[in-house]
């Protein structure tokens, strides 16, 4: 079992003095999908972006894939951010363009500075998209504007993208958090999906409880910038700890549709 | 917003699933690559028709330009400002003239403007023949208006301001009715149901929802005002482009860049009046 | 209440009073009489003009559109690899913008000589003036969201400036670059008025020789060249953005 991502005493501190992350180390085996878990500033957004370096940690290392992110050069980080996805809250589509541009800007790491300025993709890469789409139900959206579609058709579209990269890890900000609940669950549902049928590693920010145990494989519970839980879902759903550390807050904690 | 997608331009696919296909999205591409191209055509002409005709090139856009900075340095500056106090009555002509002009053009926009947009208009006669109104006065610059307005009322002020007055109409009332255009039909809709006037609905319907967009741009129709009353002064309608031109014609150069920079800074004046009447208003 | 008298204030200093009205309608009639009916004294002259006036509006708003496209870049705060040149950038624009087009036709006479050079010069400055403004900030207000996810998946600037940033900023461009063209066009019909070529040239003579038939023959030629452009403006951006336009494309 590969590890897909590693890391290792991860800190981050603001500039303002908040200390975002503290110290936090992890391993994550090949095509595991893990949940995030913690409530607002426990530090969630700012390790995800620490991984593939939008945000530079103060100390501490993450490798992807055996590959030292944080000391990766201009040329080498190119060449590990293309193959990471990233799923975001705000969808992060360019909203005037076509569903199937926005997925095809997922090969913009890999083609020429100009030719994907340009917007020119090869035939294969044009269907390797449109068969994307397909697979997550968008097969008739296909050219319509992103500013045109629901919000759970665009986080598809989002997903469709990383999926275009190629990518072997896929981090997931907060996706569902803007989405209604029947297309949160078809959102977690296909991440699952392709984190089992594709063997991607998956890593999902949620705040809401209910929806991490259901999906993921395992959880990883952030309090103050420090991991305080850490383990499949069923294992935690028994922790005393666990509970004490997450109280009452957000969502139900334990309503468990079915053991992981 | 259409449910149809732009799909329904493209050719069906001949997928089996009736999905669509990389055929389609090449004829997408090339109709799209094909309106781009006819834009880009028609500039294109007109470029190198404009260039033939003027025998204007890049080249000649550098030369002029250092042209003018040699001249602008060497002859215009520094500024002659012993003239300023002669210059105050004519800039406070200007500002005057402006602000008239603006008052007047505002009164006269507000019916054409409500005739003319969708939600508040009276009937197909005056809704058209306010659009074609302001079509037509938009085409004619206020300063072709005030050659003619000087015939008649005389060299001065007073021609110019009923030209930016008449003049600036076409281009507010368009203003105007575009933005009521704007307003929802809906809040409306619920004055009328409740069995309002049409007064009623103007003022309670219209009016709330406008109101930035209006103010907004009859602030603009100031801004407008005051640099066409700054050039209206070479056809002699008043204002202090007229000691511009003298200026100008008796090659006193130095005492021309002092009117340009009162001209600059009257300029400047109006946009600030402008920015705290928006913030206070809106 | 304070807008009404400041009006009349003014209106008085300008010696708007009924008094100056009471000729008005004598003179009104006999301007009618001089100007009906509208002549055009000799029309291939006007033609010419007529056509010089065109293509000086064409190439101003071209120099000016590709001076400001760069110039914006440049200039906006969130894309520029300049970091000084913002505030530059957009002082040059501010000082541009406050002089009148005409009036810069003038320094451009004074300095280059009559003819449409100075009034190709003159409608490119301005233009500059106001298109630069515009075009940055469109550039600034860009959502950064799409920006960042590009950036998150390996794209590089240039990858990132031409499928992010200009799907974005394009029709705001577009719309304010046909907005731009409107206005040259009708100041360049009156470039000629004081000597920069065009028609305006031969509407001033007209008036001055109290030819008014022909001053209004003049006009209706320009009339007709202002509309003609704002027709091909309004099928250009049709063009342009598609038959897909929902939003109105609202000029701020």
């Amino acid at each position: 079992m590969t590890v897909a991502l590693s890391v290792q005493g991860l800190t981050k501190t603001y500039a303002d003095g908040t200390v975002a992350l503290r110290d936090i180390t992890f391993d994550i085996p090949q095509g595991q999908l893990v949940a995030v878990i913690g409530q607002s500033g426990a530090g969630k957004s700012t390790l995800i972006q620490c991984i593939n370096r939008l945000v530079v940690p103060t100390s501490g290392s993450v490798f992807v894939n055996g590959h030292d992110v944080t000391q990766a050069n201009g040329h080498d980080l190119r060449l590990i951010r293309r193959e990471i996805g990233m799923v975001f809250q705000e969808f992060n589509l360019v909203e005037r363009l076509s569903a199937l541009r926005n997925v095809l800007h997922g090969r913009l790491g890999y083609i020429g500075s100009l030719k994907g300025a340009m917007g020119i993709f090869s035939k294969a890469e044009v269907e390797d998209a449109l068969h994307i789409l397909n697979r997550v139900g968008l097969e008739d959206q296909v050219f319509k504007r992103c500013s045109d579609l629901s919000g759970g058709q665009k986080q598809r579209v989002g997903i469709s993208r990383a999926l275009m990269q190629g990518a072997s890890l896929i981090l997931a900000d907060e996706p569902i958090a803007s989405l209604d609940p029947a297309s949160s669950s078809m959102v977690m549902e296909i991440l699952r999906s392709i984190a089992r049928s594709d063997g991607i590693t998956t890593v999902v920010n949620l705040h809401q409880m209910d929806h991490a145990f259901e999906f993921a494989d395992r959880v990883i519970a952030l309090r103050d910038g420090r991991i305080v839980a850490d383990g499949s879902p069923a294992s935690l759903r028994d922790d005393d700890v666990f509970h004490h550390v997450f109280g009452n807050d957000e969502s139900k904690p334990v309503q468990s549709p079915d053991p992981a | 917003m259409s449910m149809t997608d732009s799909s329904s331009r493209s050719p069906q696919a001949q997928g089996d699933t009736g999905h669509a296909t990389y055929g389609d999205y090449k004829a997408m591409q090339r109709s799209k690559l094909r309106s781009w191209s006819l834009v880009g055509a028609v500039i294109l002409i007109g470029y190198v028709w404009s260039t033939f005709g003027t025998g204007f090139n890049p080249v000649d856009f550098v030369r002029a330009f250092g042209t003018s900075v040699v001249f602008i340095v060497t002859e215009m500056l520094p500024p002659d400002l012993s003239i300023i106090p002669r210059l105050v009555g004519p800039a406070l002509d200007t500002l005057y003239m402006s602000y008239v002009a603006a008052i007047a053009c505002i009164f006269l926009s507000i019916p054409i403007g409500l005739l003319g947009a969708r939600q508040t208009r009276l009937g197909p006669i005056s809704f058209y023949a306010a659009r074609i109104l302001t079509a037509f006065v938009r085409s004619l610059p206020s300063l072709i208006l005030a050659i003619f307005l000087v015939a008649i009322m005389g060299i001065g002020a007073v021609a110019g301001t009923f030209a930016m007055a008449i003049g600036g109409v076409g281009i507010l009332g368009k203003l105007y009715y575009e933005a009521i255009d704007t307003t929802s039909l809906n809040q409306i809709t619920g004055i009328n149901a409740a069995g309002g006037t049409w007064l009623q609905k103007v003022g309670q319907g219209v009016w709330p929802q406008a109101r930035p967009a209006l103010v907004t741009w009859s602030l603009f129709r100031l801004d407008l005002n005051i640099r066409s009353a700054a050039v209206l002064g070479l056809v002699g309608a008043g204002g202090i482009g007229f000691d511009l031109d003298v200026a100008l014609k008796l090659f006193q150069y130095q005492q021309a860049t002092t009117i340009i920079l009162v001209i600059f800074v009257m300029v400047i004046m109006v946009e600030a009046i402008n920015g705290t009447i928006r913030k206070y208003t809106l | 209440m304070l807008l009404l008298s400041i009006f009349v204030w003014s209106s008085l200093q300008l010696g708007l009073v009924p008094e100056r009205f009471s000729s008005v309608f004598e003179r009104s009639e006999f301007l009618f009489g001089l100007t009906f009916p509208p002549t055009l004294h000799e029309p291939a002259r006007v033609l010419v003009a007529a056509v010089e006036t065109i293509q000086i509006a064409i190439l101003g708003t071209v120099f000016g559109i590709m001076l400001s496209v760069p110039l914006a870049f440049l200039g906006a705060r969130n894309v520029t690899p300049i970091g000084w040149a913002s505030w530059l950038i957009k002082g040059i624009g501010a000082l541009e913008r406050a002089v009148p087009s005409l009036i810069w036709a003038i320094l451009f006479i004074v300095a280059v000589g009559f003819g449409p050079t100075a009034g190709i010069m003159a409608l490119a400055v301005g233009s500059v003036g106001m298109l630069l403004k515009a075009y940055a900030e469109s550039i600034e207000e860009v959502p950064e969201g799409p920006i960042e996810a590009l950036r998150a998946m390996g794209a590089t600037k240039f990858q990132i400036a031409f499928q992010g940033v200009l799907p974005a900023v394009l029709p705001v461009f577009v719309a304010w670059s046909v907005f731009r063209w409107d206005i040259n066009v009708r100041y360049s019909t009156l470039l000629g008025i004081v000597g920069a070529g065009g028609l305006g040239f031969d509407l001033i003579r007209a008036a001055r020789t109290a030819s008014y038939d022909r001053a209004l023959g003049i006009s209706l030629v320009i009339l007709v060249i202002i509309m003609g452009s704002e027709l091909l403006s309004n099928w250009l951006q049709q063009r342009i953005e598609g038959p897909r336009t929902e939003e109105l494309i609202t000029i701020p």
